[in-house]
């Protein structure tokens, strides 16, 4: 008889089991060993807690006030040279205008050129112009100034770099040609290129840079800090700087940090680096409410003498008759911009 | 003389020999898989990718391939496999929290095929390492946004906020993400950074190198070297490579690409179709939608 059933079956199972259980237990014999115990994750970020990422907002009140006592002037507001400002933005500083008892006119360089317009104007409001200025122009502007008349101009980057980085912020007074730079070099300023922005101190993003007085100019009266939101820096050789951005200001140009001034003043003439502070959205932050009150006195405390600028030739040894407005040279109206590139 | 056919002891050692045979024939077919199955590799490294515009749609894909890691034991480490310039700023938040998560069970590495910039550097945040080759472009710590177009005329609004917020509101929300973002970075790689926290959130891209130098990336490697370096922090000898395809978003974009940091989308993958909503961005390049030009990348 064979073998018995029962021994060959546990036969069967003896070296199925060995041979099977062998070849699986050999590897871990050999060692490999596999942790997979996970738990619950739990991440904690500190970082995204609200006391860390909510920033810090600047007080947002104030009236503008105007401080002056004079009474009547006219101040033109130039929106004849294609200017990046509209009248909505410079609002804030037009209204106190009004409310102080002030006219606002504006030229548009249709039916006047802007040398008559000056001459019935105190104080001429220039902001971020993208045409250029014509040498008739300029030397009205020149002669406006000359004669007590107060300008004030206001110029941001775009304005600057559209009109080729001029100088004196009037909107590409050709840097290219030498006779302008006479007159920027008369009032001694001239807007840099880039913008101006602070990554450690600002309101709120890079661009919008705090500026400080540098505490020796009227127009900064009251005023210990402003917020500017695109700021370009001023650069000058005999002008007063009224406001320097604060430490940490850097120059996008360059990334160099340095004492930028965004405010400066040249006898009759003022230039800020910025259009978007007097706007009513930011007119109220920080101490802009107090500088644009200032530059509204600025803008009406000046003593012009009426009649200034003289026509064209008036200087010249044979006056014009008193009729012809535009005597022998007459100016070329602006509108079609003749000079610009 | 020797024993007959009909001997006992020789049928009985014949039925033995039978059943040791059988036996053995049946180990032969067993035991290989038994033995495969023990020799198995000692686990395996995920490669997931994330590539394109970093977007709801895509990052859900992601993050689901991520949970899968985190739940598959036999899934010992992630290489995320990065080809992206970022995208939205609340799907690159999200898709960083889900990398975050992975990393705390198992380690994981991130590689960059050609950009990892902004929401896709966010999202590589939590890795271990970080690998780059030369020509990788890294970095772009930062965050910017559009506002909505203007309102419908004639629409009436309940509140002066409804439809959209002032510069300062919006301002204040990009300096909120911003700070986020960069807390992030700083957390996960201030012990490598050679940078300042003002520097990091100039937003500057770099190329591998000068990102391994400054410590926005940690090596120079391919991403099979990063499969190698995440397996080796698993304690993995022999692996296996299981590859998750990039998500594919239903052709909503036409084209992510990477010549010049262009990226073009049919519709805004980070707003919705019928509303104009104001849109966060972490995003590296300029971006063009079929109608407006959302932003360009400062200077």
């Amino acid at each position: 008889m064979s073998a018995p059933k029962s021994r060959l079956a546990v036969v069967f199972v003896v070296v199925v089991a060995a041979i099977v259980g062998g070849a699986a237990l050999t590897p871990y014999a050999l060692g490999s060993a596999d942790d997979a115990d996970t738990g619950p994750v739990s991440v904690e970020n500190q970082q995204f807690q609200p006391g860390t990422i909510l920033p810090e907002e600047t007080t947002e009140q104030g009236e503008i006030r105007m401080d002056s006592d004079a009474t009547g002037k006219t101040v033109l507001v130039d929106v004849g040279h294609e200017n990046g400002v509209t009248k909505t933005q410079l609002e804030p500083l037009l209204s106190t205008l009004i409310e102080n008892g002030h006219q606002v006119r504006f030229y548009r360089g249709q039916r006047r050129s802007l040398n008559e317009s000056l001459r019935s104007a105190d104080a001429f409001l220039v902001a971020s112009p993208q045409q250029r200025f014509t040498s008739d122009e300029l030397a009205g502007v020149e002669a406006f100034t000359d004669a007590g008349g107060r300008v004030l101009v206001m110029g941001d980057p775009p304005s600057v770099q559209a009109s080729g980085g001029l100088l004196f912020g009037l909107g590409g007074l050709q840097p290219t040609a030498p006779s302008t730079t006479a007159l920027g070099s008369t009032y001694g300023v001239a807007y840099g290129s880039g913008y101006l922005y602070n990554m450690e101190e600002n309101d709120n993003n890079f661009k919008s840079i705090y500026a400080r007085p540098t505490g020796n100019a009227g127009l900064t009266d009251g005023v210990d800090r402003v917020v500017m939101r695109e700021a370009v820096p001023l650069r000058t050789a005999g002008a007063t700087r009224a406001l320097v951005g604060t430490e940490g200001t850097h120059l996008s140009t360059t990334r160099d940090a340095g004492q930028y001034a965004v405010l400066v003043r040249s006898g009759n003439v003022t230039a800020v680096g910025d259009t978007d502070f007097v706007t009513r959205e930011n007119a109220y932050t920080a101490d802009n409410d107090v500088l644009v009150g200032n530059l509204a006195d600025f803008l009406v405390d000046g003593e012009k003498r009426s009649g200034a600028p003289e026509p064209p030739g008036a200087d010249q040894p044979q006056r014009p008759p008193a009729g012809g407005e535009r005597g022998g040279q007459p100016t070329p109206p602006p509108t079609p911009a003749p000079e610009s590139a | 003389m020797s024993n007959g056919p009909d001997d006992p002891t020789s049928t009985r050692w014949q039925s033995y020999a039978l059943v040791v045979v059988a036996a053995i024939l049946l180990s032969a077919v067993l035991a290989p898989v038994a033995y495969d199955r023990a020799t198995a590799p000692d686990g395996r490294v995920a490669v997931i990718s994330v590539e394109g515009f970093i977007s709801a749609n895509s990052v859900t894909a992601v993050q689901e391939d991520l949970r899968e890691a985190r739940e598959n034991e036999s899934i010992d480490a992630v290489v995320l496999n990065v080809d992206s310039p970022g995208g939205s700023a609340a799907a690159s938040e999200q898709l960083y929290l889900s990398v975050q998560r992975t990393a705390e069970v198992m380690p994981v590495v991130a590689s960059v095929k050609s950009t990892g910039a902004s929401g896709a550097y966010y999202a590589m945040l939590p890795a271990r390492d970080i690998y780059v080759t030369p020509a990788s472009i890294v970095g772009s710590v930062g965050v910017r946004g559009a506002a909505p177009g203007p309102s419908l005329p004639g629409e009436i609004k309940s509140g002066p906020d409804k439809a959209s917020a002032t510069a300062d509101q919006r301002r204040a929300q990009i300096e909120t993400l911003q700070r986020a973002f960069v807390g992030s970075v700083m957390k996960h790689r201030s012990d490598d950074l050679e940078l300042s926290r003002t520097e990091v959130a100039h937003a500057k891209v770099y190329t591998g190198a000068r990102a391994v130098e400054n410590g926005i990336a940690d090596e120079v490697g391919s991403t099979p070297e990063a499969i190698d370096a995440a397996a080796e922090a698993a304690g993995l000898e022999d692996y296996d490579v299981v590859r998750k395809e990039p998500p594919r978003t239903g052709g909503l974009i036409l084209l992510s690409a990477n010549d010049g940091g262009t990226v073009v989308v049919e519709q805004s993958p980070a707003g919705y179709d019928a509303v104009d909503t104001p849109t966060f961005l972490m995003v590296y390049g300029e971006v063009r939608t079929t109608d407006e030009v959302i932003g360009n990348v400062s200077a």
